[in-house]
């Protein structure tokens, strides 16, 4: 028997629609051509289809098609909005603004600028993991070039005010690049509003496939940026390399769905996500990381007292499909960096679980999880020495 | 069923509840340390409770706070130690353990808690015989 899946921020499943609609676009009956050869029919089927999905994701941003430039996942489209905008703007400035609390693609991005010269300032947010407007106020300076704040954290579920934000960076002058992987399809994404000049999304956190991904790059006012990968000059000589039309049909559609679904399916999630909460909190030592008010619906981090972390995820690991963290560095055995800039005490913080729900989660999952956690919880605990000791 | 990140000796011990827990009579307290492990940063402590009969351990019980590996190790001593004499006690070491369970090396300090806490309850167990105690409990925490 499959274990229950609660790792959704993980990977998602790719909606079956999608997986059709990608179909129409590989073999020899379908749009299998190269959008590029835009001089013969099966070129042209394929740049079409291409624009669409161009299209589908500008909609769900409320952006233009002309600024979406399409690239292989949120990874490369944060390393393609920091590095090209500081291969831009060298020399007009030397500052850039992130948190601590970001993904490690924009974490290390940031790290290798810092090796080049450039200053950075890493904001640290409260213990819910929320940055406060005025603490980027104040970090803002007449050399600051950039700054990255991320809308929804993947380990914690926390939503920043990025709106705040993108007004006070709009007022100087300064670009923002936001991170919203965990964001589309699980909270209103809306480019004018943020007052964002780029926006990374990648379609495996939402239904789409593995491989694709998009990066918003405002018109208005222009966000000049140095490409990174050089070759034909694809996406207007931002991203070079033929186009997978079969992916970007994928991250079309799966933009589309998201936009549907965005007024039913986070409530619907959200009460699921509170039935896990409520009945997790049965045993005593369990602790929520992040924000209960400002969290996306699909996620919800707990901290474990009195169990070792690596224990916990092993013994749950034929019954729940969860994450330890972030699962980009779930091979490192390292308590997340997320949560101990939370302040979360390293035993704390390593005996993590993130569970994250999706579009198939159902009740039975949640009440499954809920009694596999507390079996294991109270397994471990009888099995130590030291819980329940002064 | 096994798990991919261990030895199936290791899956099989840290699933093994058997010998879990205290001895039916209060224990004996004696002894006890506490070894901090330093790995992510987090505490491994492991307890070793044992019942003699005419100089032979006639029941094992254990606790470990810890990971998998530390845990297995746990078991797999309390498992080992029925029966035995002191003297055949003695002669237990830590790669004995990381053999048994077939360890990852990245684990031997797990093996090294489990020599540490038969240490110390062959340091009580010897206490006890001189003392001639004909049935006794002895434990140790490493």
């Amino acid at each position: 028997m499959q274990p229950v899946y609660l790792d959704y921020a993980a990977t998602t499943p790719v909606d079956p629609a999608v997986a059709a609609n990608m179909n129409e676009y590989l073999t020899a009956e379908g749009g299998f051509g190269n959008p590029a050869s835009r001089q013969h029919a099966q070129g042209r089927v394929a740049a079409q289809a291409v624009e669409r999905a161009r299209q589908q994701v500008a909609d769900a941003l409320h952006a233009d098609p002309a600024e979406i430039i399409w690239t292989s996942g949120a990874t490369e489209s944060n390393n393609l909005a920091i590095k090209g905008v500081t291969d831009a703007y060298a020399g007009q400035g030397s500052h850039l603004i992130t948190l601590k609390t970001e993904h490690k693609s924009v974490v290390d991005c940031y790290r290798q600028l810092e090796q080049r010269g450039w200053r950075v300032t890493w904001l640290v947010p409260d213990e819910t993991g929320r940055i406060d407007s005025q603490s980027v106020e104040d970090a803002l300076t007449d050399d600051t070039v950039l700054v990255s704040v991320m809308a929804v954290n993947n380990e914690t579920g926390v939503v920043q005010d990025i709106a705040a934000i993108g007004q006070l960076t709009r007022a100087r002058g300064v670009l923002l690049h936001v991170d919203a992987a965990q964001a589309l399809g699980k909270i209103p994404l809306n480019v004018n509003i943020m007052q964002a000049d780029l926006v990374s999304v990648s379609a495996h956190k939402c239904y789409g496939p593995k491989g694709i991904g998009a990066l918003y790059v405002c018109r208005r006012p222009r966000a000049r940026l140095n490409a990174q990968m050089h070759g034909g000059g694809h996406e207007r000589g931002l991203r070079s390399g033929t186009l997978p039309t079969h992916q970007i049909v994928g991250l079309g559609k799966a933009c589309e769905l998201a936009l549907e679904n965005l007024h039913s399916e986070p409530g619907r999630i959200a009460a699921l996500r509170d039935r896990l909460w409520q009945g997790l909190q049965s045993m005593p030592e369990v602790y929520r990381n992040g924000s209960d008010a400002y969290c996306a619906a699909h996620v919800l981090n707990v901290s474990f007292g009195g169990v070792d972390g690596e224990a916990l995820h092993a013994g749950l690991s034929q019954q729940l499909a969860v994450s330890s963290g972030s699962a980009c560095s779930a091979a490192s055995q390292e308590s997340s960096y997320v949560l101990r800039a939370l302040g979360r005490e390293d035993e704390l913080a390593y005996a993590s679980i993130r569970f994250s729900l999706g579009r198939w989660t159902s009740e039975g999952d949640i009440d499954s999880a809920v009694a596999a956690v507390a079996a294991q919880v109270e397994r471990l605990r009888a099995l130590s020495p030291i819980w329940g000791v002064a | 069923m096994n798990h991919p990140d261990y030895s199936p000796e290791v899956w099989r011990y840290f699933n093994d509840a058997s010998r879990v827990g205290h001895l039916s009579e209060e224990a004996v307290s004696a002894g006890r340390i506490s070894v901090r492990a330093h790995t992510h940063g987090s505490r491994a402590v492991m307890v070793i409770r044992a019942q003699l009969s005419a100089g032979r351990v006639v029941d094992c019980r254990f606790q470990v706070y810890g990971c998998v590996s530390a845990i297995a190790c746990g078991a797999w001593l309390a498992q080992w130690l029925i029966d035995k004499g002191l003297d055949e006690a003695k002669t237990l070491r830590a790669s004995d353990i990381e053999a048994a369970l077939q360890l990852a090396p990245i684990k031997r300090h797990c093996a090294l808690l489990a020599e540490d806490a038969l240490g110390m309850l062959l340091v009580e167990w010897g206490q006890n015989q001189a003392a001639d105690a004909a049935n006794s409990m002895v434990e140790a925490t490493g």
